[in-house]
């Protein structure tokens, strides 16, 4: 019951964090608009460093848990298929896990690393899903979306840069999220 | 041993996700859909960003404006139905036209196309079609007719049982099959009136010429191997009796030409004759009609078509939102709605604010959808151009529109790269203002939504832009200098997202006669005008 509750709350802050990350898009201006590399690109990715934060403070045998947790609060916000957001969530969950086996994520530069890794896995295996949808579609003839431009694969790039810079400054508050301490086990 | 067992299993979600990411199993993907129901109580945090996007929407609609647009989408839909109409032939005494609007294109060949015929019962397979003057084909099947039985397997049962499959869906009755002229198996016998040294040729036409740059038409056996040039007609000397071979006698193929040309990745030139087609075959045909035998004073078919339905009214529309504007993902612009498949939204349906098309729906669930705005990145339509001083015109064919994305001010961009048989060039040197030499000025012009796209319907307001000719010559997809000839459209007045909305509904469009779903539509409508949008 206690770690149920602990997962829900981590839900409602990763959703948080998408609800933020959206509303900063949203008033994100025009400028270049999305035919040139767009602005929006340096909104960085909340929800994914509230999870890489999460990875960092709770034990490594919950890591899939996490990421599932978090892949369901991140379709709300996305049209990405939710096989796709999944495989992503575990992937960043396990690059903050492999950094984590070598020092703990709380010294900056790991921090920095950490988060922005995690955000530009997921950002390029997002791309990669909706450029490998839209050739297909394209090929079958079946309805496609996402049909992407060449400069869209620097997006990622700044929105990890963005994502890793916003991490050092906001870790000491996402180690702290209320509630997450229901997740913790104890060492002996 | 714990955190490696963790990272093994992990691993290994991982790579299933990714694979079912990439190659979609539906049973799985409803399974999943299924499982994420109770996480869209998350898109209440999105509720912020859909009040900014409500403030920053660049283009509202008034009342009066809504009643303007709709009142144009009625007479656009009344010019291309119009334009279905033979202008010079007369249709011979004894042939009924039955109007049908494309529906999609065939999913086996591009060179069929599904039509909803006005009067299917009059309908049978064989019979020609024509767009305006000129024949483009004939009925190759009627789907309704040639129901298969369903004998499901044990598993396909348990998956029924579970309701993550679903029987075959039976053929809508007014749905049938066109064969194109440009198919390869389609044949039609043609005659040449008068070639170029004024003799008479006859010739079979069928299926695309050997030309990778452009689309011509086949010539097979023609009678005179010196005939170059010249119109060329239906004429189907030897039709059977009581058969509908020759009901489209009369009727144009195209221009006959001969040029010589270089086969890819071949050294020599050779000699192609081919007939150059008069209709773009490639995304032209929105409003065909079928040749039917009737008296010439049997109304059935006249009555059901000559009146254009309001794209609004047909009963396929229901109230809706979109509670999330914005996706997490930089580059996209998508939303989610708050109708599913419970609903009876389905997979590629319209989003509209008014006439205006806001959007498609991606992929639906069992209590909403994920939606693909028209600024998002790679999301195509096709299209009709009708000029803003010209509501009565005939409307260019556009075909396929690519979204870019938005431009500086926020505006939808999308691109438009004109079929190597556009009929383009004509159409703005009709419609457009006297120039500096050739090239038009442009022409502004509202931009529709054409038949082509299944649950879109044809007459749905896309935006405003003006309309020029590419600055370079036309090239067929694919060859060097396609990107030479596409053109930017810059869109204003296109569709709110945070406005009061309507989705389409449900897999086909009902008949004609067929009442409102339980007034659905109505009270949508009342809902969208009382907003004071």
């Amino acid at each position: 019951m206690r770690r149920s509750v602990g997962y829900a709350l981590l839900f409602a802050w990763i959703a948080l964090a998408g609800g933020v990350q959206l509303f900063a898009q949203a008033w994100t201006p025009h400028v270049g608009g999305a035919v040139e590399p767009a602005l929006r690109a340096l909104v960085p990715d909340l929800m994914t460093l509230v999870l890489v934060a999460a990875v960092g403070r709770l034990a490594r045998r919950d890591a899939v848990a996490l990421a599932a947790v978090a892949a369901a609060a991140r379709t709300a916000f996305t049209a990405s298929p939710p096989f796709a957001v999944l495989a992503g969530t575990i992937a960043v969950t396990l690059i903050a896990d492999t950094i984590r086996r070598f020092a703990e994520l709380d010294r900056p530069s790991l921090r920095f690393v950490a988060a922005g890794a995690g955000a530009l896995a997921f950002g390029l295996w997002l791309l990669f899903v909706d450029l490998a949808r839209a050739s297909d579609a394209r090929v079958t003839d079946r309805l496609g979306f996402a049909d992407l431009q060449p400069a869209h694969v620097v997006l990622p790039f700044a929105t990890a840069f963005v994502t890793a810079a916003v991490g050092l400054l906001l870790w000491p508050v996402l180690v702290q999220l209320p509630g997450l301490r229901q997740l913790e086990r104890r060492a002996f | 041993m714990t955190g490696l067992r963790t990272r093994t299993l992990g691993w290994g979600l991982a790579l299933s996700s990714a694979f079912l990411a990439l190659r979609p199993v539906g049973p799985l993907e409803r399974v999943a859909d299924v499982a994420l129901l109770p996480a869209s109580v998350a898109s209440v945090f999105a509720a912020p960003a859909r009040v900014v996007h409500r403030l920053r929407a660049p283009d509202r609609a008034d009342a009066a404006r809504r009643a303007e647009e709709k009142a144009l989408s009625l007479r656009m839909e009344r010019a291309v139905q119009l334009s279905a109409w033979p202008r010079e032939i007369e249709i011979a005494p004894g042939i009924v036209p039955v109007p049908g609007e494309v529906d999609a294109r065939g999913a086996r060949s591009r060179d069929r196309v599904m039509l909803r015929v006005a009067a299917p019962d009059r309908v049978e397979v064989g019979q020609p079609v024509v767009a305006g003057d000129v024949y483009v084909g004939s009925v190759s099947r009627i789907p309704a007719r040639e129901r298969r039985p369903d004998r499901p397997s044990a598993f396909e049962r348990a998956l029924r049982t579970l309701r993550l499959s679903s029987p075959p869906r039976i053929p809508p009755p007014d749905l049938v099959e066109i064969q194109l002229v440009t198919d390869r198996g389609a044949r039609v016998g043609g005659v040449v009136e008068q070639d170029q040294d004024d003799r008479r040729c006859r010739l079979v036409a069928g299926g695309l010429a050997p030309r990778s740059d452009l689309v011509w038409l086949a010539v097979h056996n023609p009678e005179s191997r010196a005939t170059r040039s010249g119109r060329v007609f239906v004429k189907e000397p030897l039709g059977l009796v009581g058969g509908s071979d020759r009901m489209a006698e009369g009727f144009l193929l195209g221009d006959l030409a001969a040029e010589r040309v270089r086969p890819e990745g071949e050294a020599f030139t050779r000699l192609v004759l081919g007939i150059r087609p008069l209709v773009d075959f490639e995304s032209g045909l929105n409003q065909l009609l079928v040749l039917t035998r009737g008296r010439a004073d049997d109304a059935s078919a006249f009555v059901a078509t000559r009146e254009a339905t309001p794209v609004m009214e047909d009963g396929r529309w229901l109230t809706a939102r979109l509670p999330v504007i914005g996706d997490a993902a930089a580059w996209r612009s998508t939303a989610r709605l708050d109708r599913g498949k419970s609903h009876g939204v389905l997979r590629g349906a319209a989003v509209v604010d008014g006439v205006r098309l806001v959007g498609r729906v991606v992929r639906s669930d069992r209590i909403g959808a994920a939606v693909s705005l028209l600024s998002d990145p790679g999301f195509q339509i096709e299209a009709l151009a009708q000029p803003v001083d010209r509501p009565d015109a005939t409307p260019l064919v556009l075909g396929t529109l690519l979204s870019l994305g938005t431009d500086a001010s926020g505006r939808a961009v999308l691109e438009w790269r004109p079929e190597s048989s556009s009929r383009h060039a004509q159409w703005l040197a009709r419609n457009g203002d006297p120039s500096d030499g050739d090239r038009p000025l442009g022409v502004e012009v509202d931009l529709w939504t054409a038949s082509g796209r299944a649950r879109v319907p044809r007459g749905l307001l896309l935006g405003r832009t003006t309309l020029v000719a590419p600055e370079r010559p036309l090239a067929a997809p694919g060859s060097s200098g396609a990107d030479e000839s596409a053109v930017r459209l810059v869109l204003t007045g296109t569709g709110s997202p945070a406005a009061p909305l309507l989705v389409r509904v449900g897999g086909a469009a009902p008949r004609p006669d067929a009442p409102a779903k339980d007034g659905t539509v109505q009270a949508a409508e009342r809902d969208a005008a009382g907003s004071g949008d």
